[in-house]
């Protein structure tokens, strides 16, 4: 018996009982050891920018409900694009502020490994780039809804208690962060990074959104102009035409202050590149690949406004739209000789129609068989409502298309297979940022000045479109302008509430929204300017002290 | 004293006449001899054993009483008296293998047994005729529930013992042979399966601590230490055919171009827009209307259903030759599903040797391995060709070839133009032949032991068992495949590995004392677990690519990703048993288990898991004497602890693991971010449980059963708890939450005829549980946890009710014409109603109610045998009832958006037009009309699946012996059997076992017809 115990003593000897329970972890690393080391600081920056690729996944918290898109065939949110039925229980203003509250927390994280991680001479900068992205995300947050709950520490545990800051102070927090990210970014950044001018340009955008608010200081609109007009830099639009910079391949350009990467290089897989060139039109059919052409959901199709925003002399309307579809969609960008391609579908616009006949007969082998579309009143009274707006049916094919967005070269086919950047900050934007805030300082010459350099670019002759009556220069023209210019860029929704001419504009130019009874009135007859605060968020909060918006309640 | 008592034994051996007995031991049942039959010389430990021939000889005095014991025999006793040969015939004690129960680390008698046990025998596996042992427990025992995942060769089977426990799901603890599989049990050919004991209650399965919460089932294959006799060659086997069976009703196609055209009508009606003159037309010339016009429509489910082939066939060589008992077998299993591309093929083999080398010491080895092939066909192909409308056609209209788009079918000479003009899918007959996906699985398990006795009532043992598993996974989709086309190839491949040792260390003393009976055991083990996985794949690869064998050497590389991963875990255990008995009256059984974890974190390791049970055989007690018809009465009462490790190895670590991905103008910036919150104070969760039984045996054992009830609370259940949005992560877990399972479980088995000839017998089970959630975390009754049926929001957890919940609005209709109210609601004429609970007018989360669990009310099986003579007929039924699941099938083939797919044969609502007729239902809505109760929150596809199945229903006969002398065998029988030949159920999907399948995992009901040999030589 005893000689059983030693040998069972023995065994359990054998196998040492701490280092036998101890976890051997081969796959992951610890998130305190990697981020500590700057090889892994860089990785926690590049997950930090990554997280845009999130937060815009969808276009439905910047574009729906606008005067200038409305649900095509696919409805999209309805309480987002008709306003009556928004309410806290929208699932897509939950996913935006789950979305980008996790890229915040990234961004904390990574701000708080700045002070711990190994120093190099890129570490200043990369703080300044959190710092910035950080401050990008609040912006959001604070145009979509208010006050919000400022948290800027990393979170370890499991805290389950939050309060809202209000609005001011969310604003204030996002103007010190900018503040001292520019004091710390690259002045020449690597294309893609946050660099010098393009904290200018958010930071004057945040100054900008301020002045109107009520809690906005006198010199808001002069910290605007001024660093709209730093953030350009003396940079004119010449370097690029408007159809170049919507040509694919051409993502990677002087006019770029900021912008999503979406090289091919770095997709987790052929379907998670962007999807903003899905959204905006009707479908085309479902054998993309094999046939030359882009997959669209027929979410967000234009406005009978949007169309009418344009005239012959301005390029940018055939830089917008594919408004001459070849048979292989596709050819439009990578034939170079177009002379055998046939065109199977033409979108007249309103100056065009006319000449339709003259049209078909000036190539009868490539337009014989040509199905046309053409711009065509539907009604006039009480509004202007054109035929590619509201087509008795939603067929394939019959409306135009945005082809801003196009990729030719996507690897598979469907939502999310572009390869082409977002751009989120560019040098036409900047003018009209600078055209605002010296407007809204009643300075309209130099206002006109602004908006008379985006104009140029357009023009399809020069001074055809230039502004020279400085008492043209209004609120209205200058969002007029961004319609043509940034359809689709993911501003709009902000623009207009900026502005303060989101009722309006909305009630106005949207038929889904003006056929409504007071689409935008909410309890307590408040109006729905802001998005509600997601009852997720409000329920799994443990602090109950944590109020609604307005119209909500 | 010491002294004088040596020296009476040495007279008394010294005084009396030593004479050699020499004789033959043979078996009662065929005659042959039996080797290693022991023979003692009673009240002394001299023996010696048969040798192969079954002959002994051995020294004994002419007072000396010879006893004669073998496993599996009743011993015998004979007195020498001046005898010098004995020839000696045991009888099989066939009641033995019954009377035993496998216990975990030893066994008990059943008569001893205090806990809750389950036993399914070789006889009862063996003759459903399943591919796999899981199948053939189904409704065996009472209590555990076992359920089909899907109706593909090669399925998984799901077992639930006493309702569920867990959040995070859970499956027994599977032991096969000592080995832990994670894997479960699929891999064994059911013939190679000598029994498998479930047990069910805490205090049994506390011997499994950390493990043991779910169940556990000790799954003991054929071994060579239960090897009685000379050497047997035996062969089992069948052919079978398996046909499709109890398919849906679908729409025929002009029941269907109505929906279509309805669907538009409605369409054009809701957008108040004209209705189109010709409604569901889009398509150019004349070829669609000349479908419509002479019938001319495609049954596409029948193009792709086929009859499948089915076939097991095992053999085996046992026997024993003294002191060795051996055991070989192998086996070869295939299936054919019934879409063409699905097969399913096994093979195993097994060694178990059996070697007592003395009185002392004895060693063994058992040794298990089998091959999986399973053929999955291509992902999309069934459900394709149930999606695809009758009215398109599978051939090109010009070429009278298979065309990869039917509903794309372009007319020659006009790019755009179609002759029907539907959807892109493609073509399941030529997407059949570009895509395909593979499994194949290795298992090698055994296990050494080494056994030592140095007193006749100690062993000592120590078993390492070590496992290998490994599995591939494959996929490859072709150019002409759902999904691809136009495009380049695409493959995938996933290699997994695991590997474990078990090593055991333990004691057993048995003792009796006067009236006091012992038994401990105990045990020291540690257990060590890898897991390996390795995934690559690529897109866009060369046309010329036709596998998944060559990912990485053609085509785009850049689209080329992979990925590895590694988990280890380990655990150390103690643990202790003490049986004890008083007077064989009074039991008591004792338990606990110590585990130490790798995966909890420092200071939480270890825990410990006690139980005790106690058992009284009232038949015993005197007052019971003179109750001559009960034959045996016991009851029993346990309480005990059990665990249920679900903590994944490095949950309690703070990691960065997830990958995100970004570039900087074209230069690839990959990245890591944290993974998420670290919970270090994670451990077990824990189940404690009261469970009561009556075992009764009455009528010299005509009729006999059990009855068990129990209670059970679990707690500190693993649940994801959602943060607050604002935290920047979505979810932790925490050790929150508890449910209760209480329960009822009662079997019954009775000999109703036993007459000479004929002999009928029927068993029948029946169990009932309750499941209920008491808690969850501080201020929350419900939370949300997805179960991937399409549709999650209605996936709840909830105080008071049961797991598996499903919360939504409840339908009650349609809006008729003219029902003014439809506008109060938003809604109108033709769209699915729901009830407004608190008649406010208004439809909101208060008005949700709970639609039902998919967890049964209760569940049961029956078994009948019949024999006449040579004959036996038999039959199996298993019964799940109170089910409700929400049926991805009904949500594909009742969609009411949808209008381009084959639709399940249903009424539905139209509204008068100047097209179609009106239509009139009250539970169908109108087509794309549905409104958004439908539309959006899908409240109308859920289904009750209570079920009752024919699980088999067999006819044998075996061949007199007289008729078999002269060939050398000696047992043949031959059956025929019918597999799943009747379902009753109200369910109109495939399956309602699997109901809750999502469609590409789940599919069509089949009946198996076979013919089967079970042969002995």
């Amino acid at each position: 018996m005893k000689k059983i115990l030693t040998a069972l003593c023995l065994l359990i000897l054998l196998t040492n009982c701490s280092d036998y329970l101890t976890e051997e972890n081969k796959t992951d690393t610890l998130a305190d050891q990697l981020y500590r080391t700057a090889s892994g600081f860089e990785n926690l920056v590049n997950a930090s920018y990554s997280g845009l690729r999130n937060v815009y996944a969808a276009p439905f918290m910047f574009e729906s409900g606008t005067d200038i898109a409305v649900d095509g065939r696919n409805p999209g949110p309805v309480g987002l694009s008709e306003y009556k039925t928004l309410s806290p229980g929208e699932a897509a203003v939950a996913t935006f502020y789950q979305t980008v509250y996790q890229a915040i927390q990234v961004a904390n994280t990574g701000i708080h490994y700045a002070e711990l991680t190994a120093q190099t001479t890129t570490l200043p900068s990369r703080k300044g780039e959190l710092k910035f992205l950080r401050a990008y995300y609040y912006f959001l947050l604070v145009q979509s809804f208010g006050g919000v709950s400022i948290v800027d520490d990393m979170i370890t545990t499991a805290q389950t208690a939050f309060d809202r800051n209000t609005e001011e102070e969310v604003y204030e927090f996002i103007i010190s962060e900018l503040e001292e990210a520019q004091s710390l970014v690259d002045e020449n950044p690597v294309f893609g990074r946050v660099g010098v001018r393009a904290v200018k340009h958010l930071l004057a955008k945040v100054y900008l959104t301020r002045g109107y608010l009520s809690f906005g200081e006198a010199n808001d609109f002069v910290e605007a102009s001024t660093l709209a007009d730093e953030a350009i830099a003396g940079y004119d639009l010449s370097s690029i035409s408007y159809q170049d910079l919507f040509w694919p391949g051409k993502e990677k350009n002087n006019e770029i202050l900021f912008s999503i990467q979406f090289s091919s290089t770095s997709l987790a897989n052929a379907t998670s590149g962007s999807s903003q060139s899905g959204f905006y039109g009707p479908y085309h059919g479902g054998e993309g690949l094999a046939k030359g052409y882009p997959w669209r959901s027929y979410n967000l199709i234009p406005t009978s406004y949007f169309y009418d925003l344009f005239n012959q002399d301005d390029t940018r309307w055939e830089g917008s739209i594919m408004n001459v579809m070849y048979e292989r969609y596709f050819d439009f960008y990578d034939k170079a000789d177009k002379s055998e391609s046939k065109i199977s579908r033409y979108y007249p616009q309103a100056w065009e129609v006319a000449d339709t006949a003259a049209w078909r007969a000036a190539d009868p082998a490539n337009r014989a068989n040509t199905e046309i579309y053409p711009y065509e009143i539907k009604s006039t009274t009480p509004y202007v409502v054109n035929e590619w707006e509201q087509p008795d049916v939603y067929l394939d094919n019959i409306i135009p298309t945005i082809r801003k967005f196009d990729d030719p070269t996507a690897a598979a086919f469907g939502q999310g297979s572009s390869n082409r950047d977002i751009y989120l900050m560019r040098l036409a934007e900047t003018y009209l940022i600078a055209a605002e805030a010296y407007l809204m300082r009643n300075d309209k010459a130099t206002a006109m000045d602004r908006i008379n350099e985006v104009k140029g670019r357009a023009e399809r002759t020069p001074g055809a479109l230039q502004l020279t009556d400085e008492n043209d220069v209004t609120i209205d023209e200058i969002l007029d302008e961004r319609a043509r210019e940034l359809f689709g860029e993911y501003h709009r929704w902000f623009d207009l509430k900026r502005t303060g001419k989101l009722v309006e504009r909305v009630n106005l130019y949207n038929k889904d929204v003006r056929d409504i009874d007071d689409a935008f009135v909410g309890t307590g007859g408040n109006l729905k300017i802001l998005r509600p605060i997601p009852q997720p968020a409000l329920e799994l909060n443990t602090n109950k002290d944590f109020p609604q918006n307005p119209a909500y309640e | 004293m010491g002294l004088s008592v040596i020296l009476g034994l040495c007279f008394s051996v010294s005084v009396l006449a030593q004479n050699v007995v020499t004789g033959t031991v043979t078996s009662s049942d065929d005659g042959a001899p039996l080797p290693g039959v022991s023979v003692l010389v009673k009240g002394t430990s001299k023996g010696t054993a048969t040798d192969t021939n079954g002959e002994f000889s051995i020294s004994a005095s002419s007072s000396d009483v010879l006893i004669f014991s073998f496993i599996g025999y009743a011993a015998q006793e004979a007195s020498v008296g001046s005898q010098t040969s004995i020839n000696i015939i045991l009888a099989p004690d066939l009641q033995e293998l019954a009377e035993v129960v496998v216990v975990g680390y030893g066994t008990v008698k059943k008569t001893d047994l205090t806990g809750s046990v389950g036993l399914v025998d070789n006889e009862q596996l063996v003759k459903r005729g399943t591919v796999g042992a899981v199948e053939a427990m189904q409704g065996q025992v009472a209590g555990v529930d076992i359920s089909s995942s899907n109706g593909r060769p090669g399925s998984n089977f799901n077992i639930q013992i006493r309702g569920v426990q867990s959040v995070q799901g859970g499956q027994p603890l599977y032991v096969v042979d000592g080995v832990i599989m994670p894997e479960g049990i699929g891999f064994l050919n059911p013939q190679d399966i000598e029994r498998v004991d479930i047990l069910k209650d805490a205090s049994s399965a506390a011997i499994y601590g950390s493990r043991g919460a779910y169940g556990v089932v000790l799954v003991t294959t054929k071994a060579g230490s239960n090897v009685k006799q000379k050497a047997v060659i035996s062969y089992d086997g069948f052919v079978g055919v398996r046909k499709a069976a109890r398919l849906p009703e679908f729409m025929d196609g002009d029941t269907w171009w109505n929906w279509r055209q309805d669907s538009y009508i409605s369409d054009a009606i809701v957008r108040g827009q004209a209705i189109p003159a010709n409604p569901g037309y889009n398509s150019t010339g004349p070829e669609l209307q000349r479908r419509l016009d002479e019938k001319d429509y495609t049954d596409w489910a029948s193009l792709l259903i086929q009859d499948g082939r089915q076939s097991n066939h095992w053999v085996s060589l046992a026997g024993r030759s003294e002191k060795i008992g051996y055991t070989f077998g192998a086996g070869y299993q295939d299936e054919e599903g019934n879409v063409g591309g699905e097969k399913y093929k096994r093979y195993n083999f097994k060694t178990s040797v059996d070697h007592v080398l003395n009185e002392h010491w004895s060693a063994g080895l058992n040794f298990n391995l089998a091959f999986e092939q399973q053929d999955k066909g291509s992902p999309n192909a069934m459900l394709q060709a149930f999606r695809m409308n009758p009215v398109m056609s599978p051939y090109d209209v010009e070429s009278g070839e298979l065309i990869v788009s039917p509903g794309k079918d372009e007319i020659a000479g006009q790019p755009g133009k179609y002759h029907v003009d539907f959807t892109s899918s493609v073509n399941p007959l030529v997407d059949q032949k570009n895509a395909y996906q593979e499994a194949s699985a290795t298992y090698a398990i055994g296990n050494i032991f080494l056994q030592y006795s140095p007193v006749s009532w100690i062993n000592v043992r120590t078993t390492l068992s070590p496992r290998f598993t490994s599995k591939i996974e494959g996929q490859y989709l072709g150019r002409d495949s759902e999904g691809r086309v136009g495009g380049q190839p695409y493959a995938q491949r996933q290699d997994n590995r695991s590997y474990s040792y078990i090593w055991d260390n333990q004691i057993t003393a048995t003792k009796s004392i006067n009236d006091h009976g012992f038994t401990f055991m105990g045990l020291y083990s540690t257990n060590y677990f890898v897991d390996e996985m390795t995934f690559v794949a690529q897109n866009n690869m060369d046309v010329s690519a036709k596998s998944y064998y060559n990912i990485g050497q053609t085509g785009d590389l850049t689209k080329v990703t992979s990925r590895s991963e590694y988990s280890k875990e380990t655990l150390m255990s103690f643990a202790a048993r003490l049986n004890y008995a008083y007077k064989d009256k009074y039991l008591v059984t004792l338990t606990s288990r110590w585990d130490g974890a790798s995966v909890l974190s420092e200071g939480n390791k270890w825990t410990s898991f006690p139980s005790a049970a106690i058992g009284w055989k009232i038949s015993e007690e005197s007052f019971m004497s003179d109750v001559n018809f009960v034959d045996n009465l016991k009851l029993r009462a346990s309480y005990g602890f059990t665990g249920n490790k679900v903590v994944a190895p490095y949950s309690t670590m703070a990691t960065a693991s997830t990958g995100t991905y970004y570039d900087f103008g074209g230069t690839g910036a990959n990245g890591l971010r944290p993974d998420g919150i670290a919970n270090q104070d994670l451990t077990w969760e824990r189940t404690g449980e009261v469970s009561v039984g009556l075992d009764y045996s009455i009528l010299q054992g005509r009729v006999l059963g059990s009855v068990d009830v129990y209670n059970k609370k679990s707690k500190d259940l693993i649940i994801r708890r959602q943060m607050p949005y604002e935290s920047g992560y979505s979810d932790v877990y925490q050790n929150i939450g508890e449910v209760v399972n209480k329960g009822v479980e009662v079997s019954l088995t009775t000999v109703n005829v036993s007459t000479g000839d004929l002999e009928w017998t029927t068993t029948l089970n029946f169990a009932k549980n309750n499941n209920e959630v008491t808690k969850l975390y501080e201020g929350t009754d419900m939370i949300l946890e997805s179960r991937g049926d399409g549709y999650n929001p209605d996936d709840v957890i909830q105080v008071g009710q049961p797991m598996g919940s499903y919360y939504n609005w409840v339908t009650d209709g349609v809006w008729q014409a003219g029902d003014t109210e439809a506008a109060t609601y938003g809604q109108r004429e033709g769209q699915g109603r729901v009830v407004d609970y608190d008649n406010n007018d208004v439809i909101d989360a208060e008005d949700k109610r709970f639609i039902g669990s998919n967890l049964p009310d209760w569940t049961g099986g029956f078994n009948s045998t019949l024999t006449y003579k040579g004959f036996d007929f038999s039959f199996s039924v298993v019964a799940r009832q109170g089910m409700t699941y929400y049926s991805p099938f009904h949500a594909e083939f009742t969609n009411h958006e949808d209008r381009g797919r084959a639709k399940l044969d249903i009424d539905w609502y139209m509204q008068d037009n100047p097209h179609t007729d009106s239509r009139s239902s009250n539970v169908y809505p109108q087509p794309k009309n549905a409104g958004i109760y439908w539309r959006t929150y899908a409240v109308g596809y859920y289904r009750d699946a209570s079920f009752v199945k024919i699980k088999n229903i067999t006819l044998g006969y075996t061949i007199p012996k007289q008729l078999l002398e002269k060939t050398g065998i000696t047992h043949l029988r031959v059956y025929g059997n019918v597999l799943n030949p009747f379902v009753f159920t109200d369910y109109d999907g495939f399956d309602p076992e699997w109901a809750g399948a999502t469609f590409a995992n789940g599919g069509m009901s089949s009946i198996t017809y076979q013919f089967g040999v079970n042969l002995k030589f």
